[in-house]
């Protein structure tokens, strides 16, 4: 019996050949392209766990707006708030063209999000006790997410490209940021200094967490490297992470809470104890120290911001 | 209701607008404020358009394929007309070669 246009399985389909060839010519694949189901849903993945983190990683450090030491540090760090909750406006916006065929919106998005049912980097779970974590957060984690977005800048999908040179750049004015506040305590007091290296010991293991697991040879990583989704391995990342900011760290005269940590000179490779890897698969699914605290906060503002969206949503027939 | 508005920003006066992103607004008003707060935060521009996307009739990829033209048309492009300059340096030449057997011709 002939095969039906149902029946036909992807990996057949004359248009996922050319799709590859298009991938492989570096072409960008645009919103309105057609493209294999397996690249839209890794796409969306993607796309999604980084707007959510954007917003996530916004509470952290809004809840030291209020305390931050100088009107000149206020203003910094209520700038990098908002730049953080403008990005996730702009990626939720790409992931709502990609989720057109399953009419999915941001609202859904967002529902998803406050309701623990979507992913969010393993960092916003932690908490931020001191100024010197805001330091830690905006150099470290933004550095972090920045050798992150970097790899992404290749990505075969256009849109998101194309808005991550946006993010990029904003991001890199955060780190400055950090890199200020963090060298601004390394240079005081002993008490400035001893809560820089709280906070970097206290923020070490979740860093070491945030690029993922070295990587498993999955299917899915395979495809995602194949169709250039992805361009770097977690732990090519990890290892550009290490490279860029250990130096640093010890050149400011302050260590890291590992007695493990140190670079081969003969293949150039950082090695570095086991960072239990079961505390970041508990935290990323749900079970971190402030997750659920913070997805209330979250869940909070979502409810007492609906009147304002629904009024934005129908501004005719309000007025 | 919600609609996505496409956003066009202006770098300088007298760039062109180009394509930035896009917002989802309920209308057009909110749209551009929208697309001041998103795109304008940090970068600088002197203009901006928001235009719905409904408005815009874009290339499908059915006829991006027929983009890349079979016919010759070098006639429409510059480059056809590199051989100018091989032109000019063969008549200049000849001119010289002329010039040259009418003076050697001359008594």
């Amino acid at each position: 019996m002939a095969q039906t246009e149902v029946e036909r399985t992807e990996a057949e389909d004359p248009r996922l050949r050319e799709f590859e060839a298009r991938i492989e010519r570096g072409e960008k694949i645009e919103a309105d392209d057609w493209m294999p189901e397996e690249y839209r849903r890794q796409c969306l993945r993607l796309i999604l766990t980084h707007a959510n983190s954007e917003i996530m990683g916004a509470l952290p450090e809004g809840e030291w707006i209020t305390r931050a030491p100088t009107l000149h540090r206020k203003l910094a760090v209520l700038a990098k708030v908002q730049d953080e909750i403008g990005h996730a406006q702009l990626i939720y916006r790409v992931a709502e063209d990609l989720a057109q065929p399953y009419g999915k919106t941001r609202e859904d998005f967002i529902e998803d999000l406050v309701a623990g049912r979507a992913k969010f980097h393993n960092v916003f779970s932690y908490p931020a006790p001191t100024w010197a974590d805001v330091g830690v957060i905006a150099w470290l984690v933004d550095g972090a997410a920045l050798v992150t977005q970097s790899s992404l800048l290749e990505t075969s999908y256009g849109p998101y490209a194309r808005i991550l040179k946006r993010i990029c750049a904003e991001e890199a004015i955060h780190l400055k940021h950090g890199e200020d506040i963090v060298l601004t305590l390394a240079g005081g007091t002993e008490a400035q200094r001893a809560m820089l290296q709280g906070a970097l010991d206290r923020w070490w293991r979740p860093l070491l967490h945030f690029f993922g697991p070295p990587d498993e040879v999955s299917p899915n990583t395979a495809r995602a490297m194949r169709w250039r989704i992805r361009l770097k391995s977690n732990e090519e990342m990890r290892q550009q992470f290490l490279s860029r900011y250990v130096p640093k760290i010890w050149g400011m005269g302050f260590t890291v809470p590992d007695p493990g940590l140190r670079r081969d000179e003969a293949t150039g490779r950082w090695e570095y104890s086991d960072p239990d890897w079961d505390e970041f698969w508990r935290v990323v699914k749900g079970d971190g120290p402030l997750t659920a605290k913070r997805l209330a906060l979250r869940r909070l503002s979502h409810e007492e911001g609906r009147w304002v969206r629904e009024a934005l949503a129908r501004p005719k027939a309000a007025a | 209701m919600l609609e996505v508005y496409e956003v066009f920003g202006q770098k300088a006066s007298g760039e062109p607008h180009m394509h930035v992103g896009s917002v989802l607004a309920g209308d057009r008003e909110l749209a551009y404020v929208l697309a001041k707060e998103c795109f304008a935060r940090r970068e600088e521009y002197v203009s901006l358009w928001v235009v719905a996307r409904r408005h815009v009739r874009k290339t499908s990829p059915e006829d991006a394929q027929m983009i890349p033209h079979t016919t010759d048309r070098r006639y429409r492009l510059g480059e056809g007309y590199r051989i100018s300059v091989e032109r000019w340096r063969a008549l200049q030449a000849r001119r010289r070669a002329e010039a040259a057997a009418r003076d050697g011709a001359e008594p």
